[in-house]
């Protein structure tokens, strides 16, 4: 056992043991790489243990992880094939340590991947660490590995934002770390979802007052292999996913995206949605030409068009999942109808803003409401309301939704208190002010 | 009539603005608490501006973009990345026999509110010892020397030379705004941000050439943040995101994009379009263009007409070039509609101005050059690749 390097505890802060949890499927080389991985990462051998849990598969994985000689323990589970979240859900029963680290098996940790999900846990005993993860393509150029690309770095960038109100997509099972006991006291994974079990955890963690926090520093790159035709086809699963999510949590029906998809009226959508419900078999057909369609436009340089296409091949088979579950359109607008929880009886905590943001921030942290109301003085400014999956308010929230959201009211009632010591700023303050509330309308708030 | 240019905060005016006698006019650069808003020309009378004078003008000309960067302000929100630690950086300049512009540079460039940088002059082939010389009166910069000429080269080996994660470029004959290069730095923070450029002011306009430079070919490229991808920007257009004079790459664009291309840019016959090659390639393989006007350097501008005649050859044939470049590599079509765009909305309507002598339009003989330019774009790149391909001294 290496001794402990003097730099992981500065403060004297005592490292978490941990458990790392790497379900895999057939995939020797990636599930190796990932464990090699852990190998150099200056963590003390004594506090970490390594699960690879094996979901049935034919390959040689069994045998190489035998092989192996860790400076950790390393346990390897082999189960018939049952998916990745009852693999993940058999890894942490059987887990020792006071942290589980979820990671795939597609993923290589950095150096210092261990210790950054460790301290991330450090002072709270309900935090979840996002970990952060970079798609390496595998040298494939082409747009639709920048694009894939792309999404990934996308959902980060999103997590990253200022203001960022995390929810329950933000978990993401690839690289995760989480207490074990606040894992087992919310009882795991639900393993009757096909992909979005991670979506769903992240639902039931919130809704147990989990703080998500992202923790860039706990970084893996992704060795993605996906194509473009297994992406597509996996909307279908999403699809069905999401209405599974909506049964089992109701009050999330109006945040699923088929609900502003619904709403979308632009006519290429509509008669997608058509399709998928009532014509599946011309669908398919049309949804298999306009696939085949992509690679001459790619040739072609028509990004533009190749990106139009892949949109709407993702937008039907999403649409087939979702009426492979609920069958017509009328099911549809029945189950997006469906009383839900309610969020609007959410009492709301009153803010005021007059003596300025950093204040209105901080009564925000003290109370952490699901909702609030805005004011400037006796002014109405609007109104943030509770979202359903999402995690309550606090002070960082408040800035950028000043900025983005609600500049037009406040400018409106700032101007009138003549803030600046120069009249013709202020003239032009409350010009602006006219300007913006003429095209203001509160918000329809989504996510 | 040379145009005095001012950089003036709203938030600090001084009692009165002064300028040196001769001037009739000056372009200013408004802030608002030190971020660029906007910029106007403003007529002076010989005697200096008061206080309230300035106000005025300032507020008729910017009122609600100034509004709302007091909004902003008071929200204390304004879009940007606030990373908790900045990216390590080296501050490049490639050089070719302006020793005196190198130094006004450099000594902007120890001015530079950020520590820590790095600061690297790569010498392209110059002549004499005048710019190791002016190097070695700045203890923290490095000198490398690149015996090929060749701005695209130079470039590359900066790339090369450097060992931080972000290489910050100026040209030698512009110089650094105290802020410049933490307001670059701080948009890398996401790995698909490849390249963040800024705003270029003109550092004077003294001569007719200067000022007519100024009209037809601005650096500046707007006062918004801008985030680009290709969605946003068709790779064809990529030099709408910036240029040369004031960017920051990452390094790993070596490994995820590729060198610059050395068939391109001054010292080689297609004179520019190095830099609209490589944001091009950065948007066509998905990655991302910052453009925010916070980061602001000033250019000095060529003096003598002739130099104006050049430099619209130049960025003729370098656009012309980088189309050729991308043609050879892409098979885009987009090339063929953008320059005929280009040629019907653009130089045409400037050419017949011009030859009308409408104000502001400038000499025709510089639409002209650039015309030629672009005619002789495509061979130089042809003749270039040609070149590099037979290998060094070929």
């Amino acid at each position: 056992m290496r001794p402990l390097p003097p730099a992981l505890h500065p403060s004297g802060a005592i490292l978490p043991t941990l458990s790392v949890i790497i379900p895999s499927y057939n995939r020797c080389d990636s599930v190796r790489r990932a464990v090699l991985s852990l190998y150099d990462q200056g963590f003390p051998a004594a506090q970490l243990e390594v699960i690879v849990v094996l979901d049935g598969g034919a390959d040689d994985s069994a045998a190489m992880l035998a092989q192996l000689r860790p400076p950790f323990r390393l346990s390897v589970i082999e189960q018939t094939n049952q998916g990745s979240a009852a693999a993940r859900n058999r890894g942490a029963a059987q887990a020792a340590g006071e942290i589980l680290v979820f990671i795939d098996d597609d993923m290589e940790c950095a150096a210092s991947f261990l210790i950054e999900h460790a301290r991330a846990h450090n002072g709270s005993q309900r935090r979840v660490a996002l970990g952060y993860f970079e798609a390496d393509m595998q040298g494939e150029v082409s747009y639709f590995a920048d694009q894939l690309r792309g999404w990934w770095a996308e959902m980060f960038r999103q997590m990253r934002a200022d203001g960022h109100r995390f929810a329950y997509k933000d978990l993401l099972s690839g690289n995760f770390s989480v207490p074990r006991r606040l894992f087992r006291e919310v009882g795991g994974f639900d393993v009757t979802l096909l992909r979005h079990h991670d979506y769903e955890l992240g639902y039931r963690l919130l809704a147990a007052g989990a703080e998500f926090r992202l923790v860039e520093a706990a970084a893996c790159i992704h060795h993605e292999r996906s194509s473009l035709h297994r992406t597509v086809m996996g909307k279908l699963a999403e699809g069905r996913d999401d209405v599974m999510l909506g049964r089992l949590h109701p009050d999330l029906r109006p945040v699923v995206p088929m609900n502003w998809l619904r709403r979308y009226l632009a006519l290429p959508s509509r008669i997608l949605m058509r399709l998928a419900f009532s014509f599946p078999a011309l669908g398919d057909r049309f949804a298999a030409i306009c696939e085949s369609a992509l690679r001459p436009l790619e040739y072609a340089r028509r990004y533009a068009t190749w990106l139009r296409v892949l949109t709407g091949l993702n937008i039907y088979w999403y649409w087939r999942g979702v009426a492979t579950e609920l069958g017509s359109l009328k099911k549809l607008d029945e189950f997006l109808k469906a009383p839900h929880g309610g969020t609007g009886t959410v009492a709301a905590l009153g803010v005021q803003l007059e003596d300025g943001v950093a204040a209105a921030a901080k009564c925000l942290d003290a109370e952490r409401p699901a909702a609030a109301v805005l004011y400037y003085g006796d002014r109405l400014i609007g109104r943030i309301p509770a979202l359903p999956g999402t995690e309550r308010l606090a002070g960082r929230h408040l800035a950028p939704l000043l900025s983005d959201v609600f500049r037009a009211p406040l400018l409106a009632a700032l101007a009138d208190t003549r803030p600046t010591g120069v009249s013709l700023l202020e003239n032009s303050l409350a010009e602006l002010a006219d300007q913006l509330m003429q095209r203001w309308t509160e918000p329809q708030w989504r996510v | 009539m040379p145009t005095k240019v001012l950089d003036l905060d709203f938030d600090a005016l001084p009692a009165c603005v002064e300028y040196p006698a001769g001037y009739r006019r000056a372009l200013v650069l408004v802030r608002f608490k030190g971020v660029p808003v906007g910029k106007f020309h403003l007529p002076l009378n010989g005697a200096g501006l008061p206080r309230e004078k300035v106000v005025e003008a300032i507020c008729r000309e910017f009122g609600p973009m100034l509004a709302d960067a007091w909004l902003t302000d008071w929200i204390g929100h304004d879009g940007r990345p606030k990373p908790q630690s900045l990216p390590s950086a080296t501050v490049a300049v490639c050089t070719r026999d302006r020793p005196d512009d190198l130094a006004r540079c450099l000594e902007s460039v120890t001015r530079l509110r950020q520590g820590g940088q790095q600061v690297m002059v790569v010498d392209s082939a110059s002549r004499g010892a005048a710019t190791p010389d002016v190097v070695a009166r700045f203890p923290g910069a490095r000198y490398v020397r690149e015996e090929q000429p060749g701005l695209d080269r130079a470039r590359n080996r900066a790339l090369r030379e450097a060992s931080t994660e972000v290489v910050a470029f100026i040209d030698d004959d512009a110089i650094a705004d105290p802020g410049w290069l933490s307001a670059l730095l701080r948009n890398f923070d996401d790995s698909e941000i490849m390249c963040v450029t800024g705003l270029t002011m003109p550092l004077e306009l003294e001569t007719n050439s200067q000022e007519t430079f100024e009209q037809i070919y601005p650096f500046a490229r707007g006062f918004h943040r801008k985030v680009h991808d290709r969605w946003s920007l068709p790779p064809v257009c990529a030099g709408r995101a910036g240029a040369g004079v004031n960017m920051a790459l990452r390094r790993d664009v070596l490994a995820k994009i590729g060198p610059f291309d050395e068939a391109l840019d001054a010292g080689a016959l297609t004179r520019s379009g190095g830099d609209n090659d490589m944001f091009a390639r950065i948007l066509s393989r998905g990655y991302r263009i910052i453009y925010d006007p916070a980061a602001l350097n000033w250019h000095r501008h060529r003096r003598a007409p002739e130099e104006l005649i050049s430099q619209a050859y130049g960025y003729g044939a370098g656009v012309y070039a980088a189309f050729a470049a991308m043609w050879r590599r892409e098979h885009d079509i987009a090339v063929f509609s953008t320059s005929l765009r280009w040629l019907l909305a653009d130089q045409l309507p400037r050419l017949v101005r011009s030859l009308l002598k409408r104000p502001g339009s400038g000499p025709s003989s510089v639409v002209l050059a650039e015309l030629r330019g672009c005619l002789a774009g495509p061979a130089a790149y042809a003749a270039e690749t040609r070149r590099l391909a037979e290998g060094p001294g070929g």
